[in-house]
């Protein structure tokens, strides 16, 4: 069996993290929903403490694992090194210019040795 | 000699266009967008069903103005098969069928060949400790692969020379017509087959050129696109995630104004109707987000471009199934631009509390 990547280790911590605060969370909102009185300003305090240690929780770090750079890096020259190699390779357009410019001089040869056998 | 070189590359080829790898495009274009008429209409009918029930519980609500919560669909961390709605206190929740998580899948065998070719990525002073990527850093890199890929691959270049291909034949025909003597018009049906074979020929040189840069380049590709392909899907995962949470708290205060109304003396049918469909319109919008799954969608774009790399690996000049597999690398990789863009297209009420 094959080790997870470090990527999904961060993942599966993250989700571990907020999968505690959720509960909190769901609890709290069921409260709100219906609540009156003077404790609802403090239900709503505490559900925006909970959403913030939540947005707290982020994988930041994924796009610092040098894996991570490293295939952005190769991703990135190799698209310029394509991109490059495609403005080389024949067009149509060019391969068909030369085509009609020596089909035309043939045309003009032909014509010319015609008129010479006629005259 | 060259009469045997003509038949040899008619039998070849047989018809022309069957070589072509773009020989499809007009089935798939006209397969692609009957599909897309299909969608719509499943699109405009799951809208209409929604519109249908909100307005049902509206009239019933207005009517028995009951205590109002956010129903077992309105959980952000869950799989379900019902949607986000509002739902009477009392009333029996609807059957949930909780479809876990899915495990993460095990990984498939690794097409991917060990490359020692790399492209030379330019080095700069922070190599030794390279500073952390922005989001859009990865979504760019992307960008410009799938970008590359096209300019390889460009298939209206082909279309293109194979309509140009024709009229050069015409013309080498009416080339021999005129040439003197006795071979003159005999000859030319047979010079204009060898010019289209000729033609041929050079086309099909254009599209293994193509052919070897796009295996080249699939090939060092290959692994990038995994470690790119898993980092985006967390990195837009977790951008969803904090959008649900957001429009969950939302959803929750919109309930609670609700049952606040609900509750004042001398509320208007016309008050508290307005009221409800404010709480809806941010179950809606809580809805349209958790139905995106940007980690899945990262994993089918990860898989679609194996794919590409097999089919083009194993491509011995059959090129259905690369163009699939090309055009199927394609639309995962606008279902992730999609699925990116969706958390920020959600328009919610902009007030957190009501």
């Amino acid at each position: 069996m094959s080790q997870p990547s470090t990527i999904d280790q961060l993942r599966n911590a993250r989700d571990t993290a907020l999968a505690a605060l959720k509960f909190s969370i769901d609890a709290i909102a069921k409260k709100i929903e219906v609540a009156t009185g003077p404790n609802e300003v403090a239900l709503n305090q505490r559900l925006d403490n909970l959403v913030n240690q939540s947005d707290a929780i982020e994988t930041a770090a994924v796009l610092a694992l040098p894996e991570v750079i490293a295939a952005a890096a190769t991703l990135n020259a190799l698209s310029a090194q394509m991109t490059k190699t495609a403005q080389q390779l024949p067009t149509a357009a060019n391969l068909l210019a030369t085509t009609a410019t020596v089909l035309a001089l043939g045309q003009q040869f032909s014509g010319t040795l015609a008129n010479a056998h006629h005259g | 000699m060259w009469k045997a070189a003509v038949a040899a590359a008619a039998i070849a080829c047989g018809v022309q266009s069957a070589c072509s790898p773009y020989v499809f495009s007009e089935n798939v274009r006209a397969l692609s967008t009957k599909m897309a008429s299909i969608d719509a209409s499943y699109q405009d009918n799951a809208r209409k069903i929604v519109d249908e029930r909100h307005l049902g519980n509206r009239t019933l609500w207005v009517h028995e103005k009951p205590v109002l919560l956010t129903g077992p669909g309105c959980d952000f961390d869950a799989t379900y098969s019902i949607p986000c709605d509002l739902m009477a206190q009392g009333t029996p929740a609807p059957a949930v069928h909780v479809a876990a998580k899915p495990e993460p899948t095990a990984p498939s065998a690794n097409v991917c060949e060990t490359i020692t070719d790399l492209p030379s990525a330019p080095t700069t002073d922070t190599d030794k400790h390279p500073p952390p990527l922005r989001r859009a850093d990865l979504l760019r890199a992307l960008d410009n692969y799938t970008g590359a890929l096209a300019a390889i691959t460009k298939a209206q270049d082909r279309a293109d020379f194979d309509n140009a291909a024709a009229e050069v034949s015409a013309a080498v025909g009416a080339l021999a017509q005129s040439a003197p003597g006795p071979y003159g018009a005999a000859a030319a049906p047979v010079a204009e087959a060898s010019t289209n074979a000729a033609l041929w020929l050079v086309g099909q040189d254009l599209d293994y050129r193509r052919l070897h840069e796009l295996q080249n380049a699939t090939r060092i590709a290959c692994e990038p696109i995994h470690v790119l392909a898993d980092a985006l899907g967390v990195v837009l995962e977790e951008q969803r995630d904090a959008r649900l949470r957001g429009l969950f708290v939302l959803l929750v205060r919109k309930t609670e104004a609700l049952n606040r109304i609900r509750a004042a003396p001398r509320v208007t049918d016309e008050a508290y109707g307005a009221a409800i469909d404010d709480a809806e319109a941010a179950a809606d919008a809580f809805e349209t987000v958790r139905a995106t799954d940007p980690h899945a969608t990262a994993q089918a774009l990860r898989n679609a471009h194996d794919n590409l790399v097999v089919a083009v690996r194993n491509n011995n000049g059959e090129f259905a199934a690369l163009v699939a597999s090309l055009q199927t690398f394609d639309r995962q990789a606008n279902d992730l631009a999609t699925a990116a863009s969706t958390n920020a297209s959600v328009v919610s009420s902009p007030e957190k509390k009501s």
